[in-house]
């Protein structure tokens, strides 16, 4: 077969290798033991969950997303 | 709730954040000159195909090459300069570990701009090499290519150092593109293509790939991340969101070749990609049905955030243009659509109404947060995102529509193929006022920037949102 | 129950990669038996590629004949289905993505006199005022009447002559339109 063609299947290969490997990787590393803790990655101490962020049009901001989405709220809130 | 085991000396969001600037801005900065450069070729492209003796006399001009530079500019200026921007900044608050190697991307950046430069001008004096998205000269690459080499290698390094055990979803598409496009970029520059139709194969699993393997993870890594966190809610099923990835990273590659249906190669060769676009259904449903599972009953605060406005429609578009490759890979759809004005439409929906508007909502997260200032006027930020989601919304439309007729008459012989060209002109023309009213838009978010970074102090309009970040650094 | 639900995928997902994989290399292994033909390609055939690349002819042109009964590509009379053989090696590829303007795999068989095709890269509107092709009047060069003797100038339509001038194709133009005779079926390719 014609080089390309054959550097074309093997990185096919390679790509679709690594995704393999890396998937094995994860699988064994723990990855996949609590995945719902997993969600929770984005948040942390200063921006915790249940708190909106980024209400920039909102003219009365609440940003605890368990409350109504109304009334008057300074933008502070309670963190930490 | 604990997310994760966090280790002593941990950076606080804000010293990361800090940390980020000088590299994310610079990246992002870049990213939008190529933007504005990119969007004036387009209107110029535009403009010539159904005003075709407009500056006609000007060889460099003409829209064989104003209309692959107008692709390379975007690709390889704005979508992945300020793409790489964003996903570094991703990974720093995401690894909690500032980027790495910044004051070498910095330099690569340069390199980077400059060689797009060079570039640039090649393809007008007509050295393009002539691949449709591989026209910018070798020579012009392998600098691009270098630099991202070393923003890989910053990546790496953020995920060996990293001080958070479990990797959230959005670091694997990101370390996931930051390998694959080097790879991709590596191949496509190797002389070792050396038959046409071998190297058609080549071009359009190089193409194919570049969108779903590196534009594509970054607007998901995006999604993933600022949808939850303007919320303030977890994603609905982070298990499902796992799948996603490991779909697209199996059966994406193999798209590629959905371009050649009906061409001079093997036909076994088409019938696999097909398939693989087909069973890409899978990711696309299981990302979608998270994006909507956890935006829903939030519509209020999707609106009331800049970021999520674009963030939102971007996913929304990205679900839509995936099911919409899917149903034209099959050989019915591909008889019709095949050749016609509806393809390129579809590649502006994955281009624009995904990528670029993801990557607009980052940026209104990212940069008040990284310079620690405020936007200006919140009515020019609704101005910017109606102009262009309007934009791309008539572009689609317009093209789509007359490509599915263009697409029908084209396979009726009884129709002259002179038909097929004049019944496509108005709506080329209104593919014209829509890249304008992007054009208005684009202008818009380059002048916001421009005053936050270059003019603040004035009296901001948006609510100071991080006073407790000012207090700390205050004390 | 997620734990090996995701194993569960990642089995079939080793078996797919394994089919794909399997069946590839083998079968590309048997198919590339055939030797690769030698091309005789004249001087002016590359230039001419070389210079249909440089304007970018291929952003509106497809070189591409779908076989019959798939797309109205036979009957419009554009030629068989396009081969690997008919690209004659020319690199890079053309094979092109849109028709904006027709397939132009076969059309020195549609098109044989370079004198329509001299008019047509001039000014398209010439040839059909519909045509939204651009020109490429820097492939042409305009002198007066009386120079170049024995040389005619493009048979232009009213709207579109200089007084006083003509318009002759230069090398570039030439070269262009020989390699835009030579994509001919009956031609191209192999003996």
């Amino acid at each position: 077969m014609s080089a390309g063609a054959l550097i074309l299947v093997l990185s096919s290969l390679l790509i679709i290798g690594g995704g393999l490997s890396l998937f094995l990787w994860a699988f064994f590393s723990g990855q996949f033991d609590n995945i719902q803790r997993g969600s929770m990655l984005p948040f942390d101490e200063e921006e915790p969950a249940g708190k909106r962020t980024d209400q920039i049009f909102g003219d009365e901001e609440d940003l605890d997303q368990n409350k109504p989405y109304k009334g008057e709220e300074k933008i502070r809130g309670s963190r930490k | 709730m604990d997310p994760g085991s966090k280790q002593p000396n941990t950076l606080s969001v804000s010293e990361l954040d800090r940390k980020a600037r000088s590299v994310v801005m610079f990246l992002i900065l870049s990213g939008i000159f190529w933007l504005l450069f990119g969007t004036l070729l387009a209107l110029v492209a535009s403009l010539k195909m159904h005003l075709p003796d407009w500056l006609g006399t000007a060889g460099w001009l003409t829209f064989g090459r104003v209309r692959p530079l107008h692709l390379n500019t975007m690709v390889y200026g704005w979508a992945s300069l300020t793409g790489a921007g964003v996903a570094l900044w991703l990974l720093s608050r995401l690894l909690k570990v500032p980027i790495m190697l910044r004051g070498y991307i910095v330099v690569a950046g340069v390199i980077w701009n400059i060689a797009l430069l060079i570039g640039s001008i090649q393809i007008l004096a007509g050295n393009s090499r002539g691949i449709e998205w591989l026209e910018l000269p070798v020579a012009t690459m392998v600098p691009i290519l270098l630099s991202v080499i070393i923003m890989s290698a910053s990546v790496l390094m953020m995920l060996v150092m990293r001080k958070v055990k479990q990797l959230y979803v959005s670091v694997w598409y990101l370390i996931a593109a930051f390998l694959w496009f080097p790879l991709l970029a590596v191949v496509s520059s190797l002389p070792i293509f050396d038959t046409p139709t071998v190297q058609a194969s080549m071009n359009w699993w190089y193409a194919h790939n570049v969108l779903g393997l590196w534009f594509t993870p970054v607007g998901l890594a995006a999604a993933y991340y600022f949808i939850p966190k303007v919320l303030g809610r977890p994603i609905y099923s982070y298990g499902l969101s796992l799948l996603g990835f490991w779909g697209l990273a199996l059966f994406y590659n193999w798209n590629g070749f959905h371009h050649l249906i009906g061409g001079p190669v093997p036909t076994w060769f088409v019938t696999i990609s097909i398939s693989a676009s087909v069973m890409m259904i899978i990711p696309v449903v299981v990302v979608a049905v998270n994006h909507h599972m956890t935006v829903v009953g939030s519509f209020r605060a999707v609106i009331n955030s800049p970021t999520l406005r674009f963030v939102v429609f971007a996913a929304m578009s990205y679900t839509f243009v995936s099911l919409q490759g899917a149903m034209q890979a099959l050989r019915s759809a591909n008889e019709v659509i095949h050749f016609t004005h509806f393809v390129v439409a579809h590649a502006h929906i994955g281009m624009y109404a995904f990528v670029t508007m993801m990557l607009f909502g980052a940026c209104y997260y990212i940069i008040p947060r990284i310079t620690m200032r405020e936007w200006h006027s919140k009515g020019l930020i609704k101005w910017h995102f109606w102009l262009t989601a309007i934009g791309i919304v008539i572009y689609t439309v317009a093209l789509q529509g007359i490509g599915v007729f263009q697409g029908f008459s084209m396979i009726n012989p009884d129709v002259p193929f002179t038909d097929t060209v004049t019944m496509t002109v108005p709506y080329l023309v209104a593919r014209s006022v829509s890249g304008f009213l992007m054009t208005a838009g684009h202008l818009i978010f380059a002048w916001l920037i421009f005053r936050m970074v270059w003019r603040p102090g004035e009296q901001p309009a948006t609510p100071l949102v991080w006073n407790k970040i000012r207090e700390e650094f205050a004390s | 129950m997620m734990r090996n639900t995701i194993l569960l995928f990642g089995i079939i997902a080793t078996f797919a990669i394994a089919m794909f994989g399997l069946t590839i290399l083998p079968k590309m292994f048997i198919d590339e038996a055939v030797k690769e033909p030698t091309y005789f390609t004249p001087f002016e055939v590359t230039e001419g590629h070389r210079i249909f690349v440089r304007e970018g002819c291929i952003y509106c042109h497809s070189k591409q004949v779908r076989p019959e009964g798939y797309g109205a590509d036979f009957e419009r009379g554009w030629g068989r289905a396009s081969v690997a053989t008919d690209y004659r090696n020319l690199l890079p590829h053309n094979l092109g993505t849109m028709r904006t303007g027709p397939d132009l795999a076969n059309i020195g068989a549609r098109q044989p006199g370079r004198d329509w095709h001299y008019l047509n890269l001039y000014q398209p509107r010439a040839i059909n005022e519909h045509s939204i092709m651009p020109p490429f009047p820097w492939l042409f060069e305009v002198v007066g009447e009386e120079a170049r003797p024995g040389r005619d100038g493009l048979r232009l339509p009213e709207q579109y002559r200089i007084p006083g001038k003509k318009v002759l194709p230069t090398d570039e133009a030439r070269y262009l339109v020989t390699y835009l005779i030579s994509l001919d079926q009956q031609i191209a390719g192999v003996d």
